[in-house]
């Protein structure tokens, strides 16, 4: 590969490696699995990187969930456990709130990897119901369905919680 | 938006937050790039037999003279390190998804010998809850004879493979020990005395305890006959961690001595100063080297005696320090307190969760190996294949 394109590829590893562990840890909940599925991706990337280079990000996370969805496909279960679950507790908030959003972590864990894979977009990424449906290579409906199912199942997983969580206001 | 969203917008920003430093990630997928690049080449026929021996791994670290089994690899950084500089190690992937199928292979002729659960796991009225019989979570052991490994009645506290042959030390919520065999699952408990800190001998045969009154015992494995070595001045200068531990040759023992001239503080570890060497036969005094810590335990000798690794104390009290046995000078220092065993090529292995490290005797990280995912919150022992 050329020089200034593999100083590029530097460059944006550089900018955006961060970002996109942080995507892969929501969909992994595994410091391990998240450095695998971006070391992954940007191998992918790397091999093609003077196709793809103009819009690499996009690519590369595209890469990012459909590897988590395949990968959970494959081996036909939930990679993380219930029981793996960080234990870690954020100080300063609320009891209650600490719980609940411990819960609901959990919960998160053991949803399918594409309904949790459209929840990462939706709520950690901030995309559309239509971005989302394109990077995951399926219909607008079918975002949809995925995010209610998802937070219906959360709502049903998290029922145990510290209070009782409500629907919508 | 609902109360149940932004709680989930709150709970996937926390998951996202918990990633891992991006260290040299360009580093690692270039290698890892590349070797696409070269299968796609290769199946297109503009390139052949280009697969082999492209990604430097710990295998080769160990100058293993065998053709190397090849692992799934993947690179990846080192963790964020506190030695030495940022710089990629090899990292490799030991052991499938039906891991217990065949030995887990680890360089050197090494293998894992046995996990099982790490520490005690109380229910909500105190009681001991056993861990699943089953190799995802219970006492799994390598059967050498087989090869592959087997699971092991679990309701045991500790469960330890010899470093080689046949043997398993288990030891009950009542902290008594026994001997298990890996290849007929027979367990056989023992009346051991008082005493603990039970060590594997370098051929696996043999268990060393330390007596509670000073001395040790020594118990055969197969015949379950026992041997004891009164030595009760050996008590008189006993650092926090009072055990014996064998020399590599299999015919010496190993006690630590604190400084007298050092105050004694619960505030602070004991100050070591030599370590005393013990004759297996007749208990006897053999000599005394000037190495100022408590070995870690009997697979932290180098087999050629040249070198100990050293628990923390308040010279270093984050680390595993490298010793000269000779001389008692630290040459190196291994990050925290990970089991280890060191291997006859100097090479030094720590055993740490899921993670195994591969170090020379300078405290560099040269390689990295991810045990199986199942092994998380366990504690994994490695020995001869």
């Amino acid at each position: 590969m050329k020089e200034s394109l593999e100083a590029e590829f530097t460059a944006f590893v550089a900018a955006r490696g961060q970002t996109l562990l942080r995507i892969a840890h929501a969909l992994t909940g595994s410091r391990e699995a998240a450095e695998d599925l971006v070391q992954g991706a940007l191998a992918k990337a790397y091999a093609r990187w003077p196709r793809i280079h103009s819009d690499a990000e996009a690519y590369v996370k595209r890469i990012i969930y459909n590897d988590r969805v395949s990968i959970w496909r494959r081996t036909g279960r939930a990679e993380v456990s219930m029981a793996e679950v960080p234990e870690r507790a954020h100080t300063g908030r609320h009891d209650h709130d600490v719980a609940e959003r411990l819960a609901v972590q959990q919960a998160l864990l053991a949803l399918p990897a594409r309904q949790r894979a459209v929840l990462v977009m939706r709520y950690l990424e901030d995309r559309s119901v239509e971005e989302t449906a394109e990077a995951l290579g399926c219909r607008p409906g079918t975002v949809a369905s995925q995010a209610s199912r998802a937070l219906a199942k959360l709502r049903e997983l998290t029922a145990g919680a510290n209070r009782p969580m409500e629907g919508a206001r | 938006m609902t109360e149940l969203e932004r709680t989930v917008r709150a709970a996937v920003n926390d998951l996202a937050q918990q990633a891992p430093p991006a260290l040299d990630l360009a580093t690692a997928a270039r290698v890892r790039g590349r070797r696409i690049r070269r299968r796609r080449q290769a199946l297109v026929g503009l390139a052949a037999a280009v697969l082999v021996g492209t990604v430097i791994t710990p295998y080769a670290v160990l100058n293993d003279r065998r053709s190397a089994p090849e692992p799934a690899l993947v690179t990846t950084p080192p963790p964020a390190p506190s030695v030495e500089p940022a710089t990629t190690v090899p990292y490799v992937r030991a052991g499938g998804v039906k891991w217990w199928k065949s030995p887990i292979e680890l360089p050197g002729d090494l293998a894992v010998t046995s996990v099982s659960r790490r520490g005690v796991v109380m229910d909500e009225n105190g009681q001991d809850v056993p861990a699943a019989a089953t190799f995802k979570e219970g006492n799994v052991v390598l059967d050498r004879d087989a090869g592959r490994y087997r699971v092991l009645p679990s309701g045991y506290q500790h469960f330890e493979a010899a470093p080689t042959g046949r043997y398993v030390l288990v030891e009950n919520e009542a902290a008594k020990v026994g001997i298990a065999d890996a290849s007929t699952g027979r367990v056989r408990m023992l009346d051991h005395g008082s005493g603990g800190g039970v060590q594997w001998s370098p051929d696996g045969k043999t268990l060393l305890l330390t007596l509670n009154a000073g001395g040790f015992r020594l118990i055969d494995a197969a015949t379950a006959t026992r041997r004891d070595h009164s030595i009760p001045e050996s008590n008189a200068l006993c650092p926090d961690f009072c055990s014996f531990t064998w020399l590599p040759n299999g015919k010496e023992v190993a006690l630590a001595q604190r400084d007298p001239a050092v105050p004694q503080s619960e505030d602070r570890p004991d100050t070591v100063r030599s370590i005393k060497i013990y004759s297996v036969d007749t208990g006897q005094l053999v000599r005394e080297i000037p190495v100022p810590g408590v070995p870690v335990g009997s697979t932290a000798w180098s087999p050629d005696g040249r070198y100990v690794l050293l628990r923390p104390d308040a010279s270093e009290p984050n680390g595993t320090r490298i010793a000269e046995v000779e001389t008692g000078r630290i040459v190196g220092t291994i990050p925290g307190e990970p089991r280890v065993y060191v291997h006859e090529s100097n090479q030094i292995f720590t055993i740490d969760g899921i993670q195994v490290g591969l170090y020379n005797v300078s405290g560099r990280l040269q390689a990295r190996i991810a045990l199986p995912d199942d092994f998380a919150r366990r504690e994994a022992f490695i020995g001869r294949r």
